[in-house]
């Protein structure tokens, strides 16, 4: 097979990230990113873009925990440069406190993340509902910039983005050899997977540049994060709720939990309501597919199913996704070659 | 009662400001006044980045260190007020990052969750073998010089706008005390050799990615002559410069080089930066802050003054420690006058 032409569906940060790690790792490969959305209308765009892992139920442990290392080692690497800036990835540190001690002190990536240690009763002080604290240093992903700056690189790299709805992965059999279904919450309808379901997700960014560290509750439903011009307060989790419009009430009710962990929240300017389905599923479903029809085979990899820890995982699962096109190209060069025997 | 407060940076305001709350209803004839030729954004505290931190060693002067943290403290708890964003107060965390291990610093345990820092934290700054994180405050005198003068506005305190020439010429007008906080020009009312310039130059940059302090620290070259990155609600302030004895406020291209060349070697993202502003200013450097009475005498006459200045390079770090202290100075000055009858220093 000359150039192997593999086709990825989805641009967010999943779609874009695995697109460049399988031009990185199959130079001879011809890629294609196909999606309806690009930035700044991906799920990926509402997002903090945070590296603070989400657990999914169904992998294991170890498993998560290589993801996230192998992130947050590639962003590392980034934030540390001269394209730092372009990228959108900074370092930021902060606390994440918890109303009750959690029976989980040390989570599994305590160990990734930077000087990683329980707050001081000083800095508890800060907090009066909240008991206990862990305090480290992460990294953050700013969207667009990140997903722009993916974008240039897979130019760069020869890689195409067209964009085009995707209503069966079939459509795509006759030009391309091999597709990744990186479709996010579009898995759903792309692939008729009903263990994926929306996390509605509403978050406020804001003009308030005084604000330089994170503070997240443990409960995981109130956030303050700090990007490069915007600060984003959050959230909402609200399982299988689809709609994409914003709640005002959920606003203020966001507004109000956010200025009870930072105050002087209160002076924050400009205020911006964004909504992001989070697909969410028990596993993230990382795995070969080999579609058949008729005699014909399709070779597809899954990537979707990241729920609220896209970020946080992102370059682990398109590393692994990688290597399984390439097993699917593999396949297929073996079995054209045993073809011409 | 006619005070003086000569001086309009961040240790005149404050102390003018720490003067009248606790004085105005103990002595109902106190007149506050505030005379300078320079106020914000035209002071030495303007220039400064604002970060709270003193130097790494107080030489001893315990008293500095307790000034230190009775700032510390006092603005932490201001942090959760709704005053905070009008006075460009906010908590910031960073990195101080040495050659070499040094023992802990006088206010470790001021700060918040003061720590080593690990060896992976170590690899972001290569020529780096040894540091420390710490989590303080920002204290952005844009903010805070207006702030104070709305306070001290608000109770009725006068400013003029004008070059006192001697505290003779205050006392000749009818003012009782004078406190004297004039920065590096205090010379220039009463001769002081020990109060030296210490010329600092710095670049301010847009770069709003960085949201921590970088401070390295060159032990043979002294304080502030080796990069530092502070970024503050708008701008990011570079630096690294500390010229002992050189009197000029004009920029040096030469400074400039070196101050850009460090910081983009210790941030290699800040050569993407955008250059907005530069900067030289004279920090009023004395081997200690010079905190004390003086009675002027002239014949029959008796005045008093309190001397409040020679903070060097941690003005805003001190600013209110030494505000107090010159307030209990002021109250002793009362007592003898017998003008409050029971003058309540706070500590």
């Amino acid at each position: 097979m000359a150039a192997p032409k593999v086709a990825v569906v989805g641009a967010g940060v999943i779609g874009l990230s695995t697109a460049l790690c399988i031009a990185e790792t199959c130079p001879s490969c011809s890629v294609t990113v196909l999606s309806d959305q690009f930035s700044p209308n991906t799920t990926s765009d509402v997002a903090a873009g945070m590296l603070i892992p989400h657990a999914y139920p169904g992998t294991p442990i170890h498993v998560q925990k290589q993801w996230f290392k192998e992130t947050f080692s590639y962003l590392f690497a980034i934030s540390n440069s001269a394209e730092a800036s372009e990228a959108g990835i900074h370092l930021v540190s902060g606390w994440q406190v918890f109303k009750n001690t959690p029976k989980e002190e040390l989570p599994f990536w305590s160990d990734v993340v930077l000087g990683f240690r329980p707050m001081s009763e000083a800095e508890l002080q800060k907090f009066p509902r909240h008991q206990f604290g862990q305090a480290f240093t992460t990294l953050k992903c700013d969207c667009p910039p990140y997903l722009l700056w993916l974008e240039k690189r897979l130019k760069a790299t020869g890689v195409q983005m067209s964009t085009r709805k995707v209503t069966d992965l079939w459509e795509l059999n006759s030009e391309y050899n091999v597709v990744v279904n990186c479709a996010g919450i579009g898995a759903r309808q792309l692939v008729g997977d009903e263990k994926i379901f929306p996390v509605r997700g509403q978050v406020l960014k804001v003009h308030a540049p005084w604000v330089k560290n994170f503070i997240r509750d443990g409960d995981g439903l109130t956030y303050i994060y700090p990007g490069v011009h915007r600060v984003t307060l959050g959230g909402t989790r609200e399982k299988e709720s689809w709609s994409l419009s914003p709640d005002p009430g959920t606003t203020k009710d966001i507004f109000e939990r956010c200025c009870s962990l930072e105050p002087s929240l209160r002076g924050a300017q400009d205020i911006k309501v964004k909504v992001g389905l989070r697909p969410s599923r028990q596993c993230v479903r990382l795995q070969k597919e080999v579609l058949s029809q008729g005699g014909v085979k399709l070779p597809v990899v899954h990537s979707y199913g990241h729920g609220a820890g896209g970020f946080s995982v992102h370059r682990g699962t398109a590393k692994e996704a990688a290597r399984l096109v390439g097993e699917c190209i593999a396949d297929l060069q073996g079995s054209s070659s045993r073809a011409k025997l | 009662m006619r005070v003086a407060i000569i001086g309009a940076g961040v240790i005149g305001l404050s102390t003018a400001l720490c003067i009248h709350e606790q004085y105005h209803s103990l002595v109902p004839s106190l007149e506050v006044e505030v005379y300078a030729d320079r106020y914000t954004p035209h002071t030495t505290s303007d220039g400064a980045a604002g970060l709270w931190q003193p130097y790494l060693s107080d030489h001893g002067n315990l008293q500095e260190t307790l000034w230190n943290k009775e700032t510390f403290d006092y603005l932490l708890g201001h942090l959760g007020s709704p005053a905070a964003k009008e006075m460009g107060l906010f908590l910031i965390s960073g990195y101080n990052l040495f050659t070499q291990p040094v023992p802990d610093p006088s206010w470790k345990n001021i700060v918040l969750g003061f720590r080593n820092l690990t060896p992976k934290e170590l690899e972001l700054f290569p020529g780096y073998s040894y540091g420390w994180f710490n989590t303080a405050l920002m204290l952005e005198c844009r903010s805070y010089l207006p702030w104070l003068t709305n306070r001290l506005t608000q109770r009725g305190v006068k400013f003029f706008h004008k070059k006192v020439e001697s505290f003779q010429e205050m006392f000749a007008q009818g003012v009782d005390v004078v406190i004297n906080c004039t920065g590096m020009r205090a010379g220039e009312l009463q001769p002081d050799p020990e109060l030296q310039p210490g010329r600092g130059q710095i670049i301010k940059v847009l770069a709003p990615w960085v949201k921590h302090f970088i401070i390295t620290h060159d032990i043979k070259s002294g304080i502030y002559n080796s990069p530092y990155v502070i970024p503050g609600s708008e701008f990011t302030v570079l630096g690294g410069i500390y010229q002992h004895g050189n009197w000029s406020e004009e920029n040096s291209a030469q400074d400039r080089k070196t101050i850009w060349e460090n910081c983009c070697r210790l941030l290699p993202a800040l050569q993407k930066a955008k250059i907005v502003q530069e900067w030289s200013g004279l920090r009023p450097a004395r081997p200690c802050v010079r905190l004390e009475r003086e009675t002027v005498r002239q014949g029959h006459f008796q005045a008093e003054v309190i001397h409040n200045y020679g903070h060097g390079g941690f003005g805003i770090t001190i600013h209110w420690g030494c505000a107090m202290a010159a307030a209990r100075l002021f109250g002793s000055i009362l007592q003898e006058k017998k003008l409050a009858s029971t003058p309540q220093p706070r500590l």
